[in-house]
């Protein structure tokens, strides 16, 4: 169903479309299209992992060289940021649903926080690298470093934006009609952007050629 | 005076609020509260998604600490960090984005963490497979 029509299913029968714990119908939450649009991000990402792979071949200690510069704290703390921030949208998307716009501002605010946290752990890690001579053009490793956590980068940035704007719908103390189901959508979205880094971790940071 | 309309339960509501205790100003505050705030926010031990979350925190410091410090054999410290990245994507898009089994997403999300963490272990063992293979071709 379209955000507009589930609304007016919402304000004429008083239906609860909100797919939580209760959900009895079997539609995933958040609009429609989201979830095409989320299957064809994962294969994209597959594509990229699968090509940084096949560039991997033949050059394992090139990459481990590589990979050894990499600041992994900076990556693990980036995890677990994440990680937080999933949940504190977790929070924020429970609080909406219950009708307690003020419970979900605060959690969402969190969440936004920790992504903010996240972006400037990222850059500082570019920044890092950069610095120490290893730009995009420096290796097959670097460039695919750049290239796989920039996309991820932008698609954080994306999600972020989308729970602004999220925030920015549940200011007033009555919530909108639409309220939740734009806050599930943007909740979605973030949990697959700490899903994609979630393998993205491994991928670059941990794999290590057998001995 | 007499009400114009007649029903069956004004007076016994009426008699149940007269025979109700009166809040204290501690419970009274506390249910504004909650009536503000919605009911789960007071909820006793922990959450599913907090305990999803503590899962998912310690599932990456196993799996960090026993790559990065060199401390397991590398083989296995890699093995197991692909493991553990499959089962904490897999937390996440069942408990986080509430993807259940009668949902058509759920089947291409289980499918993506399959491919990519075989890619991962296939990838990075794939020298060892190769020469295996190769060994294997020329003995036949």
């Amino acid at each position: 169903m379209s955000i507009r029509a589930e609304s007016e299913v919402v304000v004429r029968l008083g239906a609860d479309l909100s797919n939580g714990p209760m959900t009895k119908n079997k539609t995933p939450p958040g609009f429609n299209g989201l979830w095409l649009l989320l299957t064809l991000d994962l294969g994209a990402f597959f594509l990229y992992f699968f090509a940084f792979m096949l560039e991997r071949q033949g050059n394992e200690a090139l990459f481990e060289q590589a990979r050894q510069s990499l600041n992994i704290w900076n990556a693990v703390a980036n995890t677990l940021i994440l990680l937080t921030s999933s949940w504190f949208v977790v929070k924020a998307i429970e609080g909406a649903r219950e009708g307690a716009p003020r419970r979900a501002r605060q959690h969402l605010q969190y969440a936004i926080f920790c992504g903010l946290a996240f972006a400037v752990l990222k850059v500082w890690a570019w920044a890092e690298e950069i610095m120490a001579g290893n730009s995009i053009t420096a290796g097959a490793f670097y460039g695919y470093y750049f290239a796989i956590t920039g996309m991820h980068f932008f698609h954080a940035l994306v999600g972020l934006s989308a729970l602004a704007l999220c925030l920015h719908k549940l200011r007033d103390e009555v919530m909108g009609h639409n309220a939740v189901a734009w806050i599930t959508s943007a909740g979605v979205f973030w949990h697959l952007v700490d899903m994609l880094w979630v393998m993205i971790f491994p991928l670059i940071y941990l794999l290590r050629a057998p001995q | 005076m007499k009400p114009l309309l007649r029903d069956n339960f004004s007076a016994d509501l009426a008699v149940e609020a007269s025979t109700m205790k009166p809040l204290g100003d501690v419970e009274l505050a506390r249910r504004r509260q909650d009536n503000r705030d919605g009911p789960g926010a007071r909820r006793a031990g922990l959450s599913k998604p907090t305990i999803v979350w503590l899962v998912l925190m310690a599932a990456t410091v196993i799996s960090c600490l026993s790559v990065g410090e060199g401390r397991a054999h590398p083989n296995l410290a890699v093995g197991v960090a692909v493991v553990l990245s499959a089962l904490k994507a897999r937390l996440i898009f069942i408990h986080f984005m509430e993807l259940e089994w009668g949902m058509q997403p759920r089947l291409w999300f289980e499918l993506w963490v399959a491919l990519v963490s075989v890619l991962m272990i296939v990838g990075n063992w794939m020298p060892v497979i190769s020469a295996y293979l190769r060994q294997a071709l020329q003995a036949s």
